[in-house]
């Protein structure tokens, strides 16, 4: 059935960060990706919201008391005996400015234990306080432990000047994108991604040849979900690479059933970058791949992409997407021809059906009769195109 | 095994059920799974909670305090 796209690296990443939430491994959750990302992050912000709200008074309270305290007196006070999860509690019932005294005394270590309990969306006032250099000091102190999904968690809530200076401590790209790979808004991956130097962007894309650190997915993950200029200039970088490393991102896509998230971004890629992917050998090789393809377009509304870049496909590879299109069902080709409608995509469409056989050009004939009832200037249109790919008569057939 | 209806869930949670609807395309074992990590980690949080109380304060002043500051 179409629907809207779904971009399964998204849910994937909400499914690791649900999975933390909730203190299981992500392989207990494996399966709850086709929920989708947005369903997973309600589901996520209601887990934290029913934990919040099991102990809101007695934080509340605490943190009243708190309040009265000298902020040195509490910090020395954490340090020794406040355990991070009732910090984290206690410090978003804080006003924010009190809040900052305290943690202005305590040591980068505790407060990243914190922040691996904090909910940022409660404490977003003091995220925004935080001196540059303190949000440093924990960003490198979760970099260490590993905690990406914390660290992006907080991403949202920096601001540019303090973003920078994370960005330039952290000297290893590869951090970066495992921490861009969790970040909740897509938007601000945007704005994110356009803060760092381009010559780290093109670093952080090309970590896709590096096949130990396995970074395919969150690289994949940063060009599919950038804006679509980014998105050009990104994957023109990716495209560019040798076609040993083009067939991995093909195979990785497929395996991973991440055709959704790949399609937009060949979509936006110039003429040559498109010509070289849509046109790599491996497509024509293994069926499965092109088949998977496909399947994905039609499952995920996404013909409106695909259907402009047949044009840009050498001979044999228009053949062979002919001779698995035709294996499409009535259903689905009636979804190509509303993609078609929608986009003026009919010539690459026809262009397609003409190498089909006889009962599926009959069938595209018999769907555009059902345009052509209301409207018979396009399907007079249609058939004098299916003429000039030679398949009119089925169309003469249809209207007689 | 017992089975977890998306009401249960959403009740949980404090949530409206509609707020779950795409929880739907889920299996009964999926969300098997989803509701009891899910009660494990609320449950979980809050014994962190009291102990991280008893802990900060001593056990018998944490006490205390947990029933002054959380009467209810």
């Amino acid at each position: 059935m179409a629907g809207a796209p779904v971009s399964g690296l998204a849910a994937r990443a909400q499914v690791a960060k649900l999975a933390r939430t909730l203190g299981v491994p992500p392989a207990s959750l494996a399966g709850l990706e086709q929920i989708g990302a947005k369903a997973l992050t309600t589901y996520r912000t209601a887990v934290l919201d029913a934990a919040y709200a099991g102990a809101r008074t007695l934080s509340l309270r605490l943190a009243r008391l708190i309040y009265w305290l000298p902020a040195w007196l509490t910090a020395a006070v954490c340090r020794r005996r406040i355990a991070p999860l009732l910090a984290a509690r206690v410090v978003t019932e804080l006003p924010a400015r009190r809040a900052l005294a305290i943690v202005l005394r305590l040591p980068p270590a505790y407060l990243a234990d914190v922040c691996q309990c904090i909910d940022p969306r409660r404490a977003r006032d003091l995220i925004r306080l935080m001196p540059p250099v303190r949000v440093v000091g924990i960003a490198q102190a979760l970099i260490t432990r590993g905690d990406y999904i914390v660290a992006s968690q907080f991403v949202d809530y920096l601001g540019d000047d303090t973003l920078r200076a994370v960005t330039e401590a952290v000297s290893d790209e590869a951090h970066l994108v495992r921490i861009a790979y969790y970040m909740e808004s897509k938007r601000r991956l945007d704005h994110v991604v356009r803060i760092l130097p381009r010559e780290r962007l093109r670093k952080a894309i090309l970590l896709v040849l590096d096949e130990e650190r396995d970074l395919l997915l969150e690289v994949m993950s940063i060009v599919a979900h950038v804006s679509y200029a980014l998105k050009r200039e990104l994957g023109d970088l990716a495209a560019a690479q040798d076609q040993q490393v083009l067939n991995n991102i093909v195979r990785a896509t497929e395996a991973q059933h991440l055709w959704p998230d790949l399609l937009p971004v060949v979509a936006a890629l110039s003429v040559d970058s498109r010509q070289k992917v849509v046109n790599l050998p491996i497509l024509r090789a293994d069926p499965t791949i092109l088949r998977g393809l496909l399947a994905a377009a039609d499952a995920h509304d996404l013909w409106g992409t695909v259907l402009p870049l047949l044009p840009l496909m050498q001979e044999n590879m228009r053949w062979k997407v002919a001779e698995l299109g035709a294996e499409l069902s009535r259903p689905a080709m009636e979804r190509v021809a509303a993609a078609a409608v929608q986009g003026e995509h009919w010539r690459p469409l026809f262009d397609l059906v003409a190498r089909m056989d006889a009962p599926k050009q009959r069938e595209v004939a018999a769907i555009a009769a059902q345009y052509g009832a209301v409207d018979e200037r396009l399907y007079a249109r249609l058939a004098k195109l299916a003429t000039d790919y030679g398949f009119g008569d089925y169309f003469d057939a249809v209207a007689a | 095994m017992a089975t977890v209806s998306l009401d249960e869930l959403a009740a949980r949670l404090q949530r409206p059920p509609e707020s779950l609807v795409e929880f739907q395309a889920a299996s009964r074992a999926q969300l098997q799974v989803l509701s009891a990590a899910t009660n494990a980690a609320l449950l979980r949080e809050e014994c962190e909670l009291r102990s991280a109380l008893n802990c900060a304060l001593g056990k018998p002043l944490g006490w205390l305090l947990q029933k002054w500051l959380a009467p209810q």
